[in-house]
């Protein structure tokens, strides 16, 4: 009974770590993109881009 | 001296756009592939290039002037008049989507072969314009060599544009080495080494900067052509291996809110602006600090309320997601 338990824990952590790198977000992946946004804003602003064919 | 400031500026700028590609791809090319759902994601894409083309140039009316509908409709499909050219993105983004699963089975069957498909991009696109500063620099004619092996054997590198895919490999194989980064990465070596680079790409940017500019030859804008630059590159990935190493995966609602708007910043600051321009030139003059500055954070801010607002309402919010 206990092994049988034990092998169900272990399947659960397996599931669990499959799954994980799909739920997991990474925080500097959305700090580069919130500068990268202040950058492009700041760029058109300036008037860059506009003329360019 | 406030030129070559002015150029130190926007080679720091000009990795903007490229850290899109690369977030892009560090998404993407890290998690399984839903082929229907890509497919679906797409044409989505293609669909939204056109409808905020149409509304850009639409609320843009005013500074466009007299433009009959004709000329209207031509200019949602071209970026000619250039009030929709910042959509250029999302093209690209479409052009890599349609790849992507090629990459993608490569990425996942053999990294080796990856990388060196990567390397040979970032050799043949961004290193173009070190080749190409060398060869005006010294005076060897070598680029016809350069651009004769990539056009034969790698013209999936020959295009203006080529430098998005190559930012989108590099973006998906750097968070690839996420954990190894962290682990074996030394901070303070890194940003010894970082901070050694830079000053070195400076210094021959400077001395290209100087020759082009003591030859009285047009320099121009080198954000729009700093993309494909050897210099946005090394920017680029010395901002994701410092956010690699200093990341510490816990999350602030706020970083996760501002980021979540970042595509409706995107979209909609390209017609803001042109209000907050023409309200701010009432008080102002146009293009000194004060003026750029307010134009900037008010650009942000209604930029960012508006997508945030827009984000909130159901199905409509669509308009603003990829």
């Amino acid at each position: 009974m206990e092994i049988i338990q034990e092998k169900t824990l272990v399947q659960n952590q397996e599931i669990v770590l499959e799954t994980q790198p799909e739920k997991i977000r990474y925080k500097y992946l959305d700090l580069l993109k919130i500068l990268a946004i202040i950058m492009v804003v700041f760029y058109h602003a300036m008037g860059g881009g506009k003329l360019i064919k | 001296m406030a030129q070559k400031f002015n150029y130190f500026i926007n080679t720091f700028i000009s990795c903007c756009v490229p850290i899109f590609f690369a977030v892009n791809g560090a998404l993407l090319l890290n998690k399984p592939l839903n082929l229907k759902k890509h497919v679906k994601k797409t044409i989505k894409i293609i669909i939204l290039i056109y409808f905020w083309s149409a509304i850009t140039l639409l609320l843009q009316m005013p500074a466009l002037g007299k433009l009959s509908l004709k000329d209207y409709f031509t200019y949602i499909f071209s970026s000619l008049l250039g009030y929709n050219n910042h959509l250029w993105f999302l093209t690209q983004i479409v052009m890599i989507y349609i790849m992507f699963p090629l990459f993608k089975y490569l990425f996942d069957k053999s990294k080796k072969y990856y990388f060196a498909l990567m390397c040979l991009g970032i050799f043949f696109t961004l290193g173009y314009s070190i080749v190409d500063s060398f060869c005006i620099i010294t005076g060897f004619e070598i680029m016809h060599i350069f651009n004769y092996i990539r056009n034969t054997y790698l013209p999936i590198f020959d295009s203006y544009y080529s430098f998005a895919l190559v930012y989108f490999m590099v973006g998906g194989f750097i968070q690839y080495k996420y954990k190894f980064i962290r682990e074996k990465i030394n901070v303070k070596k890194l940003y010894k080494i970082i901070f050694n680079i830079s000053m070195v790409v400076i210094i021959i940017g400077m001395m290209v900067f100087s020759y082009f500019y003591g030859k009285a030859r047009n320099v121009g804008d080198n954000v729009w052509c700093g993309y494909s630059y050897s210099s946005s590159f090394i920017i680029v990935c010395c901002l994701m291996l410092m956010g690699i190493v200093n990341d510490n995966q816990k999350h602030t609602k706020a970083i996760s809110i501002i980021s979540n708007q970042t595509m409706g910043i995107y979209l909609l600051h390209f017609f803001i602006q042109s209000y907050v321009h023409l309200l701010l030139e009432l008080f102002l003059t146009p293009y000194v600090f004060p003026f750029t500055g307010l134009k900037v954070t008010i650009t942000l801010i209604l930029s960012f309320i508006l997508s945030f607002g827009i984000n909130k309402i159901k199905y409509v919010n669509q308009l603003l997601k990829l």
